[in-house]
């Protein structure tokens, strides 16, 4: 017989063997697929990072896209040339997260030296928006994100499909554990209660050994389950969706993301079909799609689903599926989606923008065009409105571009106000505006005269009230002109109308077809005569009504034209405002006129006090170089600056302006004066006179006339109102011996007009200077000084050269 | 018995929660707990350009140029109303070092040249109860950098690549920081703030 004690060192010796085997096979499976876990979470994790530098890359590539859309609107070229910067350093980098041969690190830095060959620094910083350069860099930068794009939706493919197969192999590995430990389990029982069934203390004992046996797979298990958990996350935090069906559409797994996208818990998703959740429009559709799909293994096939949200809202998925039913691992179709719904809003949206004004929300020239090829199909006439806004520039000048696109846009809303909601109203650019309407000839002149009665309102724009013009012109169809021969027609119209006046309709006629063209050979003729010289300098006696003499001269500009006549100021300025050349011949006149007033005070006797008014525009004043030029001009003729005054048309746009007031501080501070000419003519404004601080008051020759029935009560009431404000009054268009009563009685400090003298030509102008103190006076003259004092408060305000400057 | 055993865990994992990236720092491939060793990084920095001569408490000029770079908060000599604003002329009159180094981006070895961090916030008179700096770049990345880190030397303010032209916004310019081969704060790559405009001294 054995000995108790020799059996029990068996007993013993039998179950240490048994504990070691159990422990030896637990670690080993424990370890093997912790191992193998861990090349799997490496390898997820790369996935996953070269995945989101892609997808930052797709972001860097969108928000380019959306620069480049809003190219001369809201972004300016300096800014798209940083972005495509920042997208290609995105890209270089997104390219590097990949081994350097591989397929995605190509094609990204691919893409990168596309970007790269286009020169984004030549973009321009504004107005960018018709710019050429801006369609072929739209459309590389479309092409680029697409192609980011693919690699993207490559990866992430990628990285679904593994994670899915990781988490099938974990099961597995798992289950073999479970199966190992229950064998070594069942065969440890086994041993013990075939060697030993009367030492219950030993089995106790060998029991309370695999018990803490059992607690070390435990924690190997629970940390098993935080590995587990790691891919949980992963997938937790992609925002797209991962679906796993049978081949009939039945759901096997849902990613997480269903709950943000869907609205649906993932688990309420499970053995229903897939179907449920699309739009019932495309159910037939992609029911065909799997059922496809399903017969087709391994086949990868793209589709776009609209998925219904729990809440009743429709969200976009491009879905990549893959009919993996073969792989073991998966047995099932995967459908990858990503949720393209704002991306398909912001597509349509750029459609939308490609045929619309941005700033206006109006159709565009492209849209209108279009538009008016469609229209004769419909077999009716049709026709167009063209408007144009006059005074738009000034606005844009004084208050600014934003103050500006305030006034496009209520602009653009007063308009619509006056068309049918069938018509097409678009923006074609600037401050030009079109309207297209079938209504017929009536209609059309009907909407024209509404329009400019609609535009004449006051608008309120930047805090300020602002009254701007429309010029309207009409072109009627019936169907066979070119849309852009009628569109062009409407505009000849639209000029007719600008020139007659603004604010008025004109309707299109073949005759200003003809007119128009002389009109752009008079724009030629009159830039030749700017730079040839030209344009000449008339002067009008500007009369001191106490003395009876001239105390300055007003100069005006005068063109003879090719054939020797001369053209009338009210032709050619509108043209010359039009064209630009109003500047060049400012400067000339300025120039011409200081010259001529400095040598004939010095030459004609008794006119050493001889003043000159010289017009400026309110463009002139703006453009900074007004300044410049009067300074150089005084300097040039050795006049006094005393002895010029600017005359600048009381603007009907703006009633105060900083700039305008700003630039004349600067001139009145070196001593010359200014005058608000043709006061009366416009929209009086007591805000401008105040405002601009100025020193004459000029009534507009128009007031006399009106007076002719009030025996001229408006002229005394003007006159009073420009003492009251500390001004020098002179009053135009005197041209008959009852205007002048009407002005002495009044009480006007200078008069000017045909009953004095009409304009004269330089040569003329001496002779005039000798008669003119006695043809028209009463007043004598002592000593070549003026009787009376025709400055207010200080100073002469005519002719005193050698007197003190401006006191202001 | 063994102790319990814990799955390999598989590398060092930051999420760059921008509008870049996320970055695997393991790849960058530093030598495990290196530090900053001022010896070797000087040892590897070559002097381009000496400092312009300026006394001690002389302030920065006004830019003529495009400011490249604006320091605000805490700083004592500012020349644009309450921030310094450096353009490329004031940044090369503070000196200039030329280092190559590994770009943990691009995963590659480069040369830049530029000034030492330390140096710029010397030059600006930062505050000495000052601790941080919170970085931005033109595409609004932001991040947060010790100063202490700054002071333990090997941060350079790359202002141009090896041969001494203007880093282009492709390549992270104008300006970039970069930390020498081994410095801790460059340990993490996301600290590698390229194309940075502002630099707010907290």
């Amino acid at each position: 017989m054995t000995p108790p004690d020799d059996r029990r060192g068996r007993q013993r010796a039998l179950v240490g063997a048994m504990i070691i085997v159990a422990t030896v096979g637990v670690l080993v499976a424990v370890g093997l697929s912790a191992l193998r876990l861990g090349g799997i979470t490496t390898d997820l994790t790369s996935i996953r990072t070269s995945s989101d530098t892609v997808a930052s890359s797709n972001r860097e590539a969108l928000l380019l896209e959306q620069m480049v859309t809003a190219l001369g609107e809201t972004t300016d070229g300096r800014a798209v040339a940083v972005q495509a910067g920042l997208l290609q350093r995105q890209l270089i980098v997104s390219a590097a997260a990949f081994a350097p041969d591989a397929a995605p690190a190509r094609e990204l830095r691919d893409v990168q030296r596309v970007l790269a060959a286009f020169p984004w620094d030549e973009l321009p910083a504004t107005g960018g928006h018709d710019d050429p350069r801006r369609l072929p860099a739209l459309a590389l930068v479309m092409g680029a994100e697409r192609r980011i794009n693919a690699v993207r939706v490559e990866q992430e493919k990628q990285f679904y499909l593994a994670t899915t197969a990781a988490l099938e192999g974990s099961r597995r590995s798992q289950l073999g554990l479970s199966a190992l430990v229950g064998l070594v389990l069942a065969l440890g029982v086994a041993g013990v209660t075939l060697v030993t069934s009367r030492s219950r203390s030993r089995i106790a004992r060998a029991y309370d050994a695999l018990k803490g046996e059992v607690g070390e797979r435990r924690a190997a298990e629970d940390a098993l389950r935080a590995s587990e958990g790691r891919f949980r996350s992963l997938v937790q935090r992609a925002s797209d969706l991962t679906v796993v069906t049978d081949a009939t559409g039945i759901v096997h797994y849902v990613s997480p993301a269903a709950e943000t996208l869907l609205g649906h818990r993932p688990e309420d998703l499970l053995d229903l079909p897939l179907l449920v959740h699309v739009e019932p429009d495309q159910r037939a559709g992609v029911g065909q799609a799997i059922a496809f799909l399903a017969e087709q293994p391994g086949l990868v096939h793209t589709i776009e689903l609209r998925l219904c949200t729990r809440d009743g809202r429709v969200r976009t998925v491009e879905a990549v599926c893959q009919n993996l039913l073969a792989d073991t691992d998966v047995a099932g179709l995967v459908w990858n989606g990503r949720d393209v719904t704002d991306r398909r809003a912001l597509e349509v949206e750029l459609t939308h923008q490609a045929r619309h004004d941005p700033l206006t929300g109006l159709a565009n020239r492209v849209l209108l065009l279009d538009r008016l090829r469609g229209a004769p199909a419909a077999g009716t006439t049709v026709a167009v409105i063209l408007i144009d806004l006059d005074g738009f520039k000034n606005v844009n000048d004084t208050l600014g571009h934003p103050a500006g696109d305030e006034l496009l846009r209520s602009a653009a809303q007063r308009l619509l106000g006056c068309v049918r909601p069938e018509d097409t109203t678009a923006r074609l650019g600037g401050d030009e505006f079109a309207v297209l309407t079938d209504g017929g000839p009536e209609v059309a002149q009907t909407v024209g005269r509404r329009i400019v009665e609609a535009l004449r309102r006051p608008f309120g724009v930047a805090g300020h009230e602002v009254r701007i013009g429309a010029s309207v012109g009409v072109a009627h169809g019936d169907g066979r002109e070119a849309a852009e021969d009628l569109l062009r027609d409407a505009d000849i119209a639209m000029y007719v109308a600008k020139n007659a006046g603004k604010n008025r309709v004109e309707v299109f006629e073949p005759a200003m077809r003809v007119r128009a063209a002389e009109r752009t050979g008079m724009q030629q003729e009159l830039a030749r005569a700017v730079e040839s010289g030209g344009i000449e300098v008339h002067f009008q006696p500007i009369v001191d009504l106490r003395t009876s003499r001239t105390v300055s001269l007003e100069a005006l500009a005068r063109w003879r034209g090719p054939d020797g006549a001369l053209v009338p100021a009210d032709v050619f300025v509108p043209i010359a405002e039009e064209t630009g050349a109003i500047m060049e011949i400012g400067r000339v006149v300025l120039r011409q006129a200081c010259r001529a007033v400095q040598h004939w005070r010095a030459t004609v006797p008794c006119q050493r006090h001889l003043g000159v008014a010289v017009n400026v525009s309110v463009h002139q004043v703006l453009s900074g170089l007004l300044y410049d030029d009067v300074v150089e001009a005084l300097r040039d003729s050795g006049l006094a600056p005393s002895t010029l005054t600017l005359e600048i048309i009381e603007s009907t746009t703006i009633e105060d302006s900083e700039r305008v007031a700003a630039e004349f501080a600067r001139l009145q501070a070196v001593g010359v004066r200014i005058a608000v000419d043709d006061f009366g003519a416009g929209y009086s404004s007591l805000g401008f006179l105040i405002g601009l601080d100025v020193d004459t008051l000029k009534i507009d020759r128009t007031i006399l006339e009106f007076d002719a029935t009030r025996r001229g009560s408006l002229v005394a009431a003007i006159a009073e109102l420009g003492r009251t404000l500390g001004l020098t009054v002179i009053v135009e268009g005197v041209e008959t011996p009852e205007h002048l009563a009407w002005a002495r009685q009044a009480s006007c400090d200078a008069a000017q007009g045909y009953h004095f003298s009409p304009p004269l030509p330089a040569a003329d102008v001496p002779r005039f200077l000798r008669t003119s103190g006695r043809d028209v006076g009463q007043g004598g003259v002592e000593d070549g000084q003026p009787v009376v004092d025709l400055g207010v408060g200080s100073g002469q305000r005519w002719g005193d050269a050698e007197g003190p400057a401006h006191p202001g | 018995m063994m102790g319990p055993l814990a799955p390999p865990i598989a590398g060092k994992v930051q999420v760059r929660l921008t509008t870049r990236a996320v970055v695997v720092a393991t790849a960058i491939g530093l030598a495990a707990g290196g530090c900053a060793d001022p010896g070797p990084v000087a040892a590897a920095a070559v002097v381009v350009t000496t400092p312009a001569p300026r006394a001690p408490d002389e302030r920065l000029p006004v830019p003529a140029g495009d400011p490249v770079l604006t320091i605000t908060g805490r700083v004592e000599r500012t020349n644009v109303g309450q921030a310094l604003r450096l353009d490329a002329d004031g940044l090369d009159a503070l000196g200039r070092i030329r280092i190559e180094l590994y770009e943990p981006w691009v995963k590659q070895r480069m040369s830049f040249q530029g000034v030492w961090l330390a140096d710029v916030l010397a030059a600006a008179g930062v505050d000495g109860g000052a601790t941080g700096l919170h970085l931005t770049a033109l595409d609004n990345y932001q991040v947060d950098l010790p100063i202490a880190d700054v002071r333990a030397g090997g941060v350079l303010l790359a202002t141009r690549n090896g041969d001494g032209g203007a880093i282009p916004i492709a390549e992270g310019g104008p300006i970039r920081i970069v930390f020498a081969d081994g410095v801790e704060a460059g340990a993490n790559a996301n600290q590698w703030i390229w194309s940075l405009t502002t630099m707010d001294v907290r």
